[in-house]
C-alpha cells in the first residue's frame, strides 16, 4: 500500500457502510467473546478475591479441628470424609444407589463399567444415575446459596 | 416505523478520511462516535433470584472489553479501506 494522502472524494457511500457494519459487527463480536469467556471461568470454578480480605478463612489453625467438624458417609461398609457440611446433606438427599454410584466413582476410583458389571447394569444407566445425581447436589448447593 | 433510521447514523467520512490518514486523534473520534452503541450493548439485565426484572446496569468489563476491540480492529479496517480506494471492486461485503 501506498502512503499517499487521502481525500475526502477517495471517500464513497459504500466505505462508510462498510466501515459501519464492520465497527458494528467487532463490537457484537466483543460482546460475544466476553460472555463466553465469563462461562468458561465459572464453569472452572475459579474467582478472583482480594487476599487481605480474605486471609483468615485460608486456614484453621486449631489442630484436628476439620476432623471434629466433618460428617461421614458409609459406603459399601467404607468410611467416606465430607468437610462441607452442605455438600453432606446434599449427598444424604440423593437416593441411595445415586449416592453409592457417585462416592464409588468418585471417591473410590471404580470406573463406570465397573460398577455397571458390579451392579448387573447397563452403563448407560449407571452415567444416567451420576449425572442425575450431580445435577441435584448442583441444585441443591445452588437453593442454598452456594456458588 | 421508520426503517431509514438504520441507515442514518454511519460515521462521518471526515473521521473515515482520518482513519485513512492515520490521524491521531482519530481513535477517541471513533470511540466517541460508537460511545452510545458501546453503552447500549455494554447493559445488561439483572434479575433477581426469584427471575423478576430489577432493571439495566452497565458492566463496565464488558465496556472496557470492547473499547479495546473496536481500537484493535482499526487497523484491519483502515487496510481494508485502503484496498478499497486502490483496487476498486476489491471489497466484498458478506451479509449473513
Amino acid at each position: 500500500m501506498s502512503d499517499r494522502i487521502y481525500k475526502t472524494n477517495d471517500i464513497t457511500d459504500e466505505m462508510l457502510q462498510y466501515a459501519d457494519m464492520y465497527l458494528k459487527r467487532v463490537i457484537i463480536n466483543a460482546k460475544k467473546s466476553y460472555f463466553v469467556q465469563k462461562a468458561r471461568s465459572k464453569k472452572s470454578g475459579i474467582t478472583f478475591v482480594t487476599l487481605n480480605e480474605n486471609e483468615k478463612n485460608l486456614c484453621i489453625t486449631e489442630a484436628g479441628y476439620e476432623k471434629i467438624c466433618c460428617h461421614y458417609i458409609y459406603v459399601r461398609n467404607r468410611k467416606v470424609e465430607i468437610l462441607n457440611t452442605l455438600l453432606f446433606y446434599a449427598l444424604m438427599s440423593l437416593t441411595e444407589v445415586q449416592r453409592t454410584i457417585l462416592l464409588e466413582n468418585l471417591c473410590f476410583g471404580i470406573t463406570l463399567p465397573n460398577l455397571a458389571k458390579k451392579y448387573g447394569l447397563c452403563q448407560r444407566t449407571i452415567e444416567k444415575h451420576k449425572h442425575n445425581a450431580i445435577e441435584k447436589i448442583r441444585r441443591y448447593m445452588k437453593d442454598y446459596g452456594y456458588e | 416505523m421508520d426503517m431509514s433510521r438504520k441507515n442514518r447514523y454511519i460515521p462521518p467520512a471526515d473521521i473515515i478520511l482520518d482513519l485513512l490518514n492515520e490521524e491521531e486523534d482519530v481513535t477517541e473520534a471513533i470511540l466517541d462516535f460508537y460511545g452510545g452503541y458501546i453503552a447500549s450493548a455494554s447493559s445488561i439485565s439483572q434479575h433477581n433470584t426469584d427471575g423478576i426484572y430489577e432493571g439495566n446496569f452497565k458492566d463496565e468489563d464488558l465496556m472496557q472489553d470492547i473499547r479495546v476491540a473496536v481500537i484493535k480492529a482499526l487497523p484491519p479496517l483502515r487496510r481494508k479501506l485502503k484496498q478499497f480506494i486502490e483496487e476498486p471492486g476489491a471489497l466484498v461485503i458478506v451479509i449473513r
